[in-house]
């Protein structure tokens, strides 16, 4: 995989997630569709294994650095390095198992893929938040209604993952997928 | 591979681990993270700019009380503009009078504060929708500082205060979110700055909604409601949160009544506001 090539349509993705994601929010409910995490499910369902999975954690790491967490209090933000990468790692790590199951071309495996891995996403990401709200005084989180709005997104994101997934399926060749499944090896003797 | 190297995957495996200390690490180890954020958001800007200026333009903002005339919104703008500081003056002098009051009992008195005002754009939102933060353009550099700074749009509505504030960049969180907390308020129900006090907070409606104080009359809706809160900067104090859209009694206490308040505006919706920045006066 061009690493050029996702580093530039990451830029562009999470630009657009800043944005535009707060337009496309349904009401204030917090339930809009995640740009990156298509670009995700493209890159696990192409690209090498071990390509995908270093590619799911540095749109985490982003993830986790555009997100930051309102304080108990109100009056700070809290950034926290760690609970959307390890999301992303989980969705990377389920899309690359399910990935010689699945019809991998067509447009509705993406918006299925995009469903499953933005839940998965969310699942860990609130998880991660609800531990450490345990012992970190600062955190306070509603885990229920951000797991709504979280599994609202998932679909939201599905829906947006048919025309972004085809479009950056079109953009495949400047990606330079050339080995989708790692072959098996052969020892020498 | 030769011997002591690591291999990708083992490399891999430490990122992870690394992650999931950092996920879990006391705030005092974990902290560095947060000076990541700003030269992140610095290389998304362009993009996030030109996109939040699209979606903002085609979506703007609507005003339920100003005039759809540009020229009677500017004058109606005007108006409420004077009509806070008047306000606000008043206010002033009932705290002088009281302050005089304490010197007059020879107890010390805080210093006045004034603030700076310019104006800042909305160049970005929170990738994660739920905490409804908005990014502006403009940070210490410009005397931003959390906590104290404050953002009003249309002249004296608030938006909300300053959470956040990076070298070039800073974080508004719009009082209609929950995080923003209760708020203390004061419903204008004569034309002086008298009026009831309530106690509202942000909901997942973008209205703010809470209960009124006990034996509280006069209460209609369409009155303006406005923020007198001790735990907020001075420069907010008083700025119109909204206009009352609802009074009923609580269903668990019939004999008290609960309030809602709707902002003039979408504040999430917002492409320019209005940063008031403190500025501590010399001392002489």
């Amino acid at each position: 995989m061009s690493w050029i090539a996702f580093a530039l349509t990451a830029w562009i993705l999470f630009g657009l997630e800043l944005g535009l994601k707060d337009a496309l929010q349904l009401g204030a409910s917090g339930v809009a569709p995640s740009f990156v995490m298509v670009l995700l499910v493209i890159v696990s369902l192409h690209a090498p294994r071990l390509t995908a999975l270093w590619a799911a954690l540095i749109i985490g790491v982003g993830l986790d650095l555009t997100a930051p967490l309102v304080s108990a209090s109100g009056l700070e933000t809290i950034t926290l390095v760690g609970p959307k990468a390890l999301g992303c790692l989980v969705s990377a790590y389920a899309i690359l198992t399910m990935r010689t199951l699945v019809m991998r071309r067509n447009i509705f495996t993406i918006a299925l893929l995009s469903l499953i891995a933005v839940s998965l996403l969310e699942i860990v990401a609130v998880f991660a938040y609800v531990s450490r709200s345990w012992f970190d005084s600062r955190l306070e989180i509603t885990a229920g209604a951000t797991l709504v709005a979280g599994l609202g997104a998932a679909v939201y994101t599905a829906i947006l993952a048919l025309p972004l997934g085809a479009a950056l399926q079109s953009a495949m060749p400047i990606f330079g997928f050339q080995q989708s499944v790692s072959r098996p090896r052969i020892r020498r003797v | 591979m030769p011997k002591g190297t690591l291999s990708p995957h083992r490399l891999l495996l430490l990122t992870t681990l690394l992650l999931l200390a950092l996920t879990f690490a006391p705030a005092g180890v974990s902290g560095f993270v947060a000076g990541l954020r700003e030269p992140v958001m610095f290389v998304l800007a362009p993009i996030s700019n030109a996109a939040s200026f699209v979606s903002r333009s085609f979506r703007p903002a609507r005003s339920a009380t100003l005039p759809t005339d540009p020229d009677s919104a500017s004058l109606a703008i005007q108006r409420n503009e004077f009509k806070t500081l008047w306000l606000d003056a008043e206010r002033r002098i009932m705290e002088l009078e009281s302050q005089i009051r304490e010197l007059q009992q020879g107890r010390a008195t805080a210093p006045d504060i004034e603030f700076a005002a310019f104006h800042a754009r909305v160049v970005g939102a929170s990738s994660d929708t739920v905490s409804g933060l908005l990014t502006l353009d403009a940070g210490r550099n410009r005397g931003v500082t959390q906590g104290d700074s404050v953002a009003v749009v249309s002249g004296d509505n608030l938006v909300g205060r300053v959470v956040e504030s990076g070298r070039l960049t800073s974080s508004v969180l719009p009082i209609t979110r929950r995080d923003a907390g209760w708020i203390q308020a004061l419903v204008m129900t004569g034309e002086g700055a008298s009026g009831v006090r309530c106690h509202i907070r942000g909901t997942r409606d973008g209205v703010l909604h809470g209960d009124l104080s006990e034996g509280a009359v006069g209460v209609e809706p369409g009155q303006t409601v406005r923020l007198q809160d001790p735990e907020w900067p001075e420069t907010a104090q008083m700025l119109v949160l909204g206009r009352v859209e609802r009074v009923a009694p609580k269903e668990n206490a019939p004999l008290r009544l609960e309030i809602t308040v709707r902002p003039d505006l979408q504040l999430d919706r917002v492409q320019r506001v209005v940063l008031r920045v403190p500025v501590l006066e010399d001392s002489p």
